[in-house]
């Protein structure tokens, strides 16, 4: 009885540890469908009728949406008043990932304050963290659109 | 009889080793020519290898114009600072031959452009041909022209400076070469000698194909 009672135990224990296990490495989820909102971290294809979202990111690449995940998308006021994205990404991939990104700095009205960013190219490790960090040219910035693509 | 047939066969046996050693040659896969295409010059375009390039080109001059417009010793002063953007300063020590004006010009226009007068910029490369102009003015061979006379040039108060620099490698046995270019834009105080912002654009590359720069 005693005995029966210590290997119960420590089968539980096990069985506890072993549910238990910390998930070391980061583990992504991914939407099959549905149009985002806020910070989109979901594709959509061009040509649908569905709004695309402003101070988000859109994904160019089909490809990427399985393979990195947007954690944050922050913008601020840079001390000249211009407009200064960030957006932290997490490689979901067990290979180095390079990615283009730019941005769009737009005024209140949804219209272009400005020019396009150049593409900047962002490498990113497996299941690691990436940033990209852009500027305004203008202080008149009331949205942005920042997009996404596969630059291998 | 023997001698002729001798040499048919051996005739035969050069021609066709001739011929192998002739299919063996790579063909050439533009022999009637490949059309001009236009190239997106902010990416990648079909002729590339391990140098600068033009998505680079635009992607460094973006990234510096940007970074200056946000740094407010130099944007965000009360009375628009004097700033001269040539190459003089700007030295190339990469292995790389490359047009430096390609990338100060670039970054002078879209910055003058872009700064609507929170900066104003220092033409100092064309101060000989202000030079010509102010004599003629003074010597009365032409009028004053209608912006009025000044007392002389307008001096600086920063100056662009910097350098390109590339480590290369290069691996025989498979091909592949590689470069780390790094390339540095720092401004210049031109009465103290003050350095008041700098910042680097650096990108590797590695690649086995034969591209040429020139």
């Amino acid at each position: 009885m005693k005995l029966n009672t210590i290997t119960l135990l420590i089968a539980l224990l096990t069985l506890y540890g072993c549910a238990d296990t910390r998930k070391m490495v980061v583990q992504c989820g991914f939407h099959s469908e549905g149009a985002p909102t806020g910070p989109a971290l979901v594709a959509q294809e061009y040509g649908e009728m569905s709004p695309i979202p402003l101070n988000a990111i859109q994904f160019v690449d089909y490809s990427l949406v399985e393979q990195l995940v947007v954690q944050s998308l922050r913008a601020q006021r840079t001390p000249t008043n211009t407009v200064q994205v960030q957006a932290r990404m997490v490689n979901c991939t067990d290979f180095p990932l390079v990615v283009g990104v730019r941005t769009h700095f737009l005024d209140k009205d949804q219209i272009s304050a400005e020019k396009e960013t150049a593409w900047r190219n962002v490498i990113i490790q497996p299941h690691a963290l990436g940033s990209y960090k852009e500027s305004s040219l203008t202080t008149e910035v009331g949205n942005y659109l920042l997009e996404i693509r596969d630059a291998r | 009889m023997l001698t002729i047939k001798k040499g048919i066969f051996l005739l035969c046996t050069f021609g066709a080793a001739l011929l192998t050693g002739c299919s063996s040659v790579k063909p050439v896969n533009n022999v009637s020519g490949v059309a001009a295409i236009d190239v997106d010059h902010t990416t990648r375009g079909p002729v590339a290898g391990v140098g600068i390039e033009s998505q680079d080109i635009v992607s460094m001059t973006d990234k510096m114009l940007r970074d200056l417009l946000a740094t407010p010793v130099i944007a965000g002063r009360q009375v628009a600072p004097r700033i001269i953007i040539d190459d003089s300063d700007f030295q190339n020590e990469g292995s790389q031959p490359i047009n430096k004006k390609l990338i100060i010009n670039r970054l002078r226009v879209d910055l003058n452009r872009s700064a609507n007068g929170k900066i104003k910029f220092i033409g100092r490369q064309y101060a000989a041909a202000v030079d010509t102009e102010r004599k003629l003015k003074r010597k009365g061979v032409t009028d004053t022209g209608t912006t009025g006379l000044t007392k002389a040039q307008s001096g600086a108060d920063f100056k662009l400076v910097g350098s390109i620099g590339t480590l290369d490698s290069y691996v025989s046995s498979s091909g592949m070469s590689q470069r780390y270019t790094q390339v540095t834009f720092e401004m210049l105080d031109l009465e103290n000698g003050e350095i008041v912002w700098s910042n680097n654009y650096e990108f590797a590359k590695a690649a086995a194909d034969d591209a040429v720069y020139r």
